[in-house]
């Protein structure tokens, strides 16, 4: 169903017997669909309730564990998600909130189907998972606490001793406590025949290589294996052991290994994905002779240069996805364009800033890259790219070849003083009007990079855009009303750095008709706050994260968060965090 | 208070007018007086101490938080009498929180930040045009673009990495692809000068 077609009559209810109703509703997945669906009749929304397997609750605070157990009784998964993105880049207090235990107990004394959990940005206590594993050791098959923290390994030996039927282990960027300890590990490598997927990539968790290599005799369909760093002379036996292997992160070179040791490094021929952590020029040679095998390489965490870049993507010319950093260049990217023709997903972070000459000269990606990429490259689906120039043509050649694009991130880097081509107002215009399929939309540059006009265009040609962050646009108030006249789909908008109002920033979320989920950094804010209070409504959770003058959150700007919620006012809020109520009934 | 008004008055000049700075001057004169001191959001730890108890059980009960009390300061009467009472400010994009904050002070302060607010300074008329002319400068104190956790975490693992080992160190003969990197090494040179790697595709150049 595309987006109009989703407002069904009621008259379509009309004479379909259960049975047939019963079986469609079996083929429909999408989550979107199964909303139309339940809101054609009660009888159909019962249906739809009774025969929904999965649900994804992008804030936790957005309603309540009973809740959704009298909607949905009979989930087998689950993924919920709590902090704000923002904090990925450390800018949410640690305490913000975002507490597992009450979806927890629910799920452990209610949900008797639930087998998959997938907890994002939470804090997960070892008192939760050990009333999980009570409850429901017999049934999980896939757990993910995806950075999340407030447990400890000990925990983690808890599921794998007890969890038998996991299939999935996925704790990838959490911050788990005792890190030193992996019993955990010689757990699951013992208790676990089953385990197909196991991640604990970037986090600080120590591993021996004898219990990964115990592992991996043991878990015989074992696909993916991310872990921590661990030197790669070490997992020498693991590799010719892992004979299902596809997707391999983690590892780390030694500091005194100057190439020679890795001449002949062995994967499994299953390989397919790779990412190393650490490894330099000398060693990148391991990755020759599986060139043509791998779909999926991820060098941000590397020490390659430029030209490294371009000797290894030459020799994938199957690659589906890449990860890297900006050292890659333009030149990388051309590279990239000329050799990927199969690329799905490219993802170019930023690097260094203090270089002291570090990376190479040449490791900066501009309007150049970009557009060798988007006219070599027609099947990118995700593109995020810092880049440290632009122009409007570039923009514009995304939008005539990037045809299939439906996430398109960029970030103007501060590095370089002039920029060739602003303001960027006609090449958003362009790229929105070209890139019919975009679904999420981040635009983050400079002031003056995008005007009150070009803010206009966003709006008027980001129809299907669900998610959006801005950063550093417009020139004013007036910017952020005509934007918000647009965007019809728009569900979660994200704004940083940027020169609104207070007043319109609250306009502006009552306007946009779609919207469940503001987050504003850096704004106008008066000296009270009372002007945000003109978006008061029912069920819209209004907050302030203030800052605080210590780490993780060194930026000392007050952010605002503000969202649509079942469950009322939050009760747990830290000191870091403030509630501004509605008033009842209002 | 006459010696402290003169003072901010000054401070304020000082910094070229900025409210910001009078009133967080005025604040820091308070915070002298103030045996229970000054608390800033995020230092105090989650712990179950009595602000938090008292701040958060105002924030269940009051459910019409700023309307109710317009201005900037709301204060819990209920719970620890007329005479003290926390005080939450939210000024500039920041939130400053006082544990027992008396009420003649929050009068006083009340009405300096009225006495700020009443007649616009002619600073603060110019801040308006100064939002069209030069857009990111006035009203935000610089928000630096944010890096991911993870690269952060990387960056500066590799910076103590390189303390005490070079990440580049020149190739050895030994292996092809070292052998190869050389020879591209060889070229780079000149590509840094002119940058002739722009024409490797002429149907990729810019126009």
């Amino acid at each position: 169903m595309s987006g109009d077609e989703r407002h069904l009559g009621r008259t379509m209810s009309f004479g379909i017997p259960d049975v047939a109703l019963g079986l469609v509703m079996g083929c429909v997945e999408d989550p979107w669909d199964r909303d139309a669906i339940s809101l054609v009749c009660r009888h159909w929304c019962k249906v739809d309730a009774l025969s929904r397997k999965h649900v994804t609750i992008a804030m936790a605070y957005s309603t309540t564990p009973d809740r959704l157990f009298r909607r949905f009784p009979c989930l087998e998964s689950l993924k919920l998600k709590a902090k704000p993105r923002a904090a990925m880049f450390n800018l949410i207090p640690e305490d913000w909130g975002g507490y597992a235990s009450p979806w927890i107990r629910e799920l452990s004394a209610s949900f008797q189907f639930l087998k998959v959990l997938h907890l994002r940005r939470m804090i997960v206590s070892n008192d939760d998972l050990a009333v999980l594993v009570r409850a429901k050791a017999h049934m999980l098959v896939s757990l993910k606490l995806d950075r999340c923290s407030g447990f400890s390994t000990p925990s983690l030996a808890l599921v794998a001793r007890r969890c038998k039927k996991l299939e999935t282990l996925f704790l990838e960027e959490s911050s788990v406590a005792e890190k030193e300890n992996d019993e955990w590990l010689r757990e699951l490598a013992t208790s676990n025949t089953v385990l197909e997927t196991l991640n604990f990539f970037l986090t600080d968790l120590r591993a021996s290589p004898a219990h990964l290599l115990l592992l991996v005799r043991n878990c015989r369909r074992l696909k993916t294996l991310k872990i921590s760093d661990c030197f790669m002379s070490d997992l020498v036996d693991l590799f010719r052991t892992a004979e299902t292997l596809q997707d391999f992160a983690g590892g780390s070179f030694d500091d005194q290994d100057q190439g020679g040791n890795y001449a002949n490094y062995y994967f499994p021929p299953s390989v397919q994905r790779l990412s190393l952590l650490y490894m330099g020029t000398n060693e990148m040679q391991i990755l020759f002779p599986y060139g043509a095998t791998l779909k999926k390489l991820d060098l941000q965490f590397t020490f390659l240069t430029t030209e490294d870049h371009c000797q290894l993507v030459q020799r994938c010319p199957n690659l589906e996805v890449l990860e890297v950093r900006d050292v890659i260049g333009d030149r990388g990217l051309e590279v990239v364009a000329q050799t990927c023709k199969k690329l799905h997903r490219l993802r170019v972070e930023r690097g260094d800033d203090d270089q002291g000459g570090l990376e190479d000269e040449q490791g900066r990606v501009t309007q150049v890259g970009l557009m060798a990429v988007a006219q070599g490259c027609p099947d990118l689906e995700y593109w995020a790219v810092h880049v440290s120039d632009i122009t409007n043509v570039a923009l514009e050649a995304i939008g005539t070849f990037s045809k299939n694009l439906n996430d398109f991130r960029l970030v103007l880097l501060d590095r370089e003083v002039h920029i060739a081509d602003l303001p960027l107002d006609n090449g958003v215009r362009a790229l929105l009007r070209g890139c019919t399929k975009l679904r999420r939309f981040a635009f983050y540059v400079r002031p003056g990079a995008l005007s009150d006009i070009g803010l206009n265009y966003v709006g008027e040609f980001s129809k299907t855009v669900r998610y959006m962050l801005l950063g550093n646009v417009g020139g004013s108030d007036d910017g952020l009303l005509a934007f918000a006249r647009g965007c019809p789909s728009l569900q979660k908008l994200e704004l940083r750095s940027c020169c609104f109002s207070e007043r319109t920033l609250a306009v502006a979320a009552l306007q946009l008709k779609s919207l469940r989920y503001l987050w504003v950094q850096g704004y106008k804010a008066s000296s009270t706050g009372t002007d945000l209070m003109a978006m008061v409504r029912p069920f819209w959770n209004i907050e302030f994260i203030a800052p605080n003058q210590s780490e993780p959150c060194p930026e000392g700007q007050a952010q605002v968060l503000a969202y649509y919620s079942l469950a009322g006012a939050r009760t747990d809020c830290p000191m870091s965090v403030i509630p501004l109520y509605p008033s009842v009934g209002s | 208070m006459g010696a402290e008004q003169q003072q901010q008055q000054q401070a304020a000049k000082a910094a070229g007018g900025s409210r910001l700075a009078a009133a967080f001057g005025l604040l820091r004169q308070y915070i002298k007086e103030q045996p229970g001191g000054v608390v800033t959001m995020g230092l105090m730890p989650g712990g179950g101490d009595g602000v938090q108890a008292v701040a958060s059980e105002e924030r269940i009960r009051t459910m019409e938080l700023f309307p109710q009390h317009a201005g900037m300061v709301r204060a819990s009467h209920d719970r620890t009498g007329p005479e003290r009472a926390p005080l939450t400010i939210f000024y500039g994009g920041r939130t400053v929180v006082f544990d027992d904050f008396p009420a003649e002070k929050a009068g006083e302060l009340m009405q300096l930040a009225g006495s700020f607010i009443a007649p616009p300074p002619a600073s603060d008329a110019a801040a308006e045009p100064v939002c069209q002319s030069a857009p990111g400068q006035p009203w935000l104190a610089d928000l630096p673009i944010a890096r991911k956790a993870s690269l952060h975490r990387f960056l500066e693992k590799r910076k103590s990495r390189l303390a005490t080992v070079d990440p580049y160190p020149a190739p050895l003969a030994a292996p092809g692809a070292a052998a190869a990197k050389e020879t591209a090494g060889g070229k780079r040179a000149p590509e840094d000068g002119g940058a002739p790697w722009l024409g490797v595709n002429s149907a990729l150049q810019l126009n």
